[in-house]
């Protein structure tokens, strides 16, 4: 550690030794555990993790008594009884006081920061931020200040919807945090919002948050999570439709990147939905039976293998990629196993289904974007039919090719950027 | 025995492979928790990571250079993830998770995490690599040269530096 560093200063000794004590602390009390279910599958899958430490979950349940008492009657006494100021920018809508003032708005998604106190985005060379995003917000006196956020990216994987304590407020369901934050440093309270057709802890969600020591502000903070309601819904809960089609016509499967010949008289068992953030299957074919590996429980979510049936000479093909991520190490990693018509593949075993890759244009095995034909079957048959989908499998025109879109294994770790940045 | 596992897990053991996961990810957790600067993203990056390593596994030719491969999947991971968050927000802490373990004073002890989390949004995604490799993982420096993949004296200078700006983040002064 930090001691046996030479030629540090004290000062250096010290950030280093409280460095190494943080990340120690921080890992034990929330120790990473790999999803071993996910090595299993033939589509690789993260696990969803329960968000909520064991014990702010208890605290909740307290927490939300007092919460539910303010959703109940939130025009009866408890709020301004003066006129109210309406937001509504088409996603959704809320009332808060007319006192409130609109401090600044939001980096990014543009929503207004609301309140009676101060707010601002610090940045480098400013002596009371550590850099450029952090916010400096000043409510002493008894005054608020109100942000408000949605996280980006790509959804998650659904978890069950009324885990953690929730408390339903019409169509709309809210959970309430109570914190003293570590960001801004004051009394926080967070309340997350999902939208419709959403699990918590999912992209997309709104978060309102209330820094003050006022309780009669954070009554009106209270007051005005509880009027809010989202205007346009959207199911982003990913999950295999219940009459899936697929593009194309029938038989044929034609997405715009690629396409493919299966028989006609398979059934889609399922169509073009995200397993996770890593994960993109365009489509699950066959004459066999298939469940989607992803289970809910009360604590979160977890994918694993798919339950798949293919006795009595039948068939289950799913067809997949890897997507996202940063741009992969170049491995030379070009060796085929096999090669059915045109298309060269690698072939991987994982349980008891194969997986044959199919590299996009200029790519390595390996790589984002390659696609996977994944085949449960009993039978010769079976696999032969899979080989003259893999035969028949083209990239579309115009697909670019990915050639020299990867790091070269010694490629120094990416240049540094200015301070501040993130 | 690494060698071992390395070769098997080539193969396709499963098993395997999750030992040599089990012995490397809880110090490639640490660095990258560094980087990312929330355990809930470090936990995803790990697990996309780990994926990614049993995914690629196959176009590792050396199996000696496993731990210094891993890390450095991990950690270009994380460095991406942060250039890709929307919107930093370091985790809130919970007091109890902290007095769970017994530290001997939980109040200075959530501090520090707290002083030490800000501080690290001070410096570059780079510089958060190295630090949380060397006082994270609790690597040598050779290895966290090699998890970089740069020189080993580009990586004692650009340590020396990181560690300044660290100190300086944190208010620490030299005369304290």
């Amino acid at each position: 550690m930090a001691s046996d560093e030479p030629g540090l200063t004290a000062s250096q000794e010290r950030a280093a030794s409280a460095l190494g004590a943080a990340l120690h602390e921080i890992a034990a009390a929330e120790p990473f555990h790999v999803d071993r279910g996910a090595l299993a599958a033939p589509a690789p899958r993260r696990a969803i993790r329960s968000y909520l430490p064991a014990a702010l979950a208890a605290a909740l349940a307290v927490v939300l008594i007092a919460s539910l008492a303010v959703f109940a009657a939130p025009r009866l006494g408890i709020g301004p009884s003066a006129a109210q100021s309406h937001f509504d920018n088409g996603q959704f809508a809320f009332d808060y006081p007319t006192a409130w003032q609109t401090l600044g708005t939001e980096p990014g998604g543009g929503l207004p920061v609301l309140g009676t106190g101060s707010w601002r985005l610090g940045c480098e060379g400013d002596p009371s931020a550590t850099g450029c995003g952090e916010e400096i917000t000043d409510v002493s006196g008894g005054r608020i200040v109100v942000t408000m956020w949605i996280n980006s990216g790509a959804p998650a994987a659904c978890v069950k919807a009324d885990n953690l304590g929730a408390a339903p407020l019409g169509d709309t369901w809210i959970q309430r945090y109570d914190e003293t934050s570590t960001y801004v440093r004051q009394p926080t309270t967070r309340w997350e919002i999902r939208r419709p057709g959403y699990d918590f802890s999912m992209n997309g969600n709104l978060w309102i948050q209330a820094v003050t020591d006022n309780p009669a502000e954070l009554a009106n903070a209270a007051a005005m999570v509880a009027t809010f309601h989202w205007e346009a819904a959207a199911d982003y809960c990913h999950s295999p439709t219940a009459a899936p089609t697929l593009p194309g016509s029938a038989g044929h499967f034609d997405n715009g990147q690629f396409a493919f010949d299966y028989p006609a008289s398979w059934r889609v068992l399922a169509a073009d939905y995200p397993e996770g953030m890593a994960v993109q299957v365009y489509a699950v074919l066959g004459t066999g039976s298939w469940k989607s590996g992803c289970s809910f429980t009360d604590n979160g979510g977890m994918c694993s293998g798919d339950t798949v049936d293919v006795g009595g000479g039948r068939v289950v093909v799913k067809i997949w990629s890897l997507v996202g991520g940063p741009v992969p190490a170049c491995t030379g990693n070009n060796q085929a196993s096999a090669t059915f018509g045109p298309n060269a593949v690698a072939e991987s075993t994982y349980g008891s289904a194969i997986d044959w890759q199919i590299r996009y244009p200029g790519a390595e095995f390996g790589w984002t974007d390659d696609v996977d034909v994944a085949i449960w079957a009993d039978g010769p048959a079976g696999l032969a039919q899979a080989q003259t989908l893999i035969a028949s499998f083209r990239w579309d025109p115009g697909t670019v090719s990915g050639a020299g879109m990867c790091v070269p294994a010694d490629t120094p770790a990416p240049p540094t950027v200015e301070p501040g940045a993130s | 025995m690494e060698r071992e596992l390395v070769v098997a897990a080539r193969m396709g053991d499963e098993v395997a492979f999750a030992r040599l996961i089990d012995e490397e990810a809880p110090r490639t957790y640490r660095a990258v928790l560094a980087v990312v600067r929330s355990p809930e993203d470090a936990q995803e990056v790990m697990q996309d990571a780990t994926l990614r390593a049993w995914r690629q596994l196959r176009g590792l030719r050396e199996p000696e250079r496993w731990p210094a491969w891993f890390r450095r999947i991990a950690v270009r991971q994380a460095i991406d993830r942060a250039a890709h968050q929307g919107r930093i927000r370091v985790r809130e802490v919970s007091l109890d998770s902290i007095g769970d373990q017994g530290t001997h004073d939980p109040s200075s002890a959530w501090a520090n995490q707290a002083t030490v989390m800000t501080a690290l949004a001070g410096l570059d995604k780079g510089d958060r690599a190295l630090l949380g490799l060397r006082f994270g993982a609790d690597l040598a420096v050779p290895d966290v040269a090699a998890a970089l993949g740069i020189p080993l004296g580009t990586a004692k200078s650009r340590l020396h530096r990181a560690l300044a700006r660290l100190a300086a983040a944190m208010g620490e002064e030299d005369g304290k």
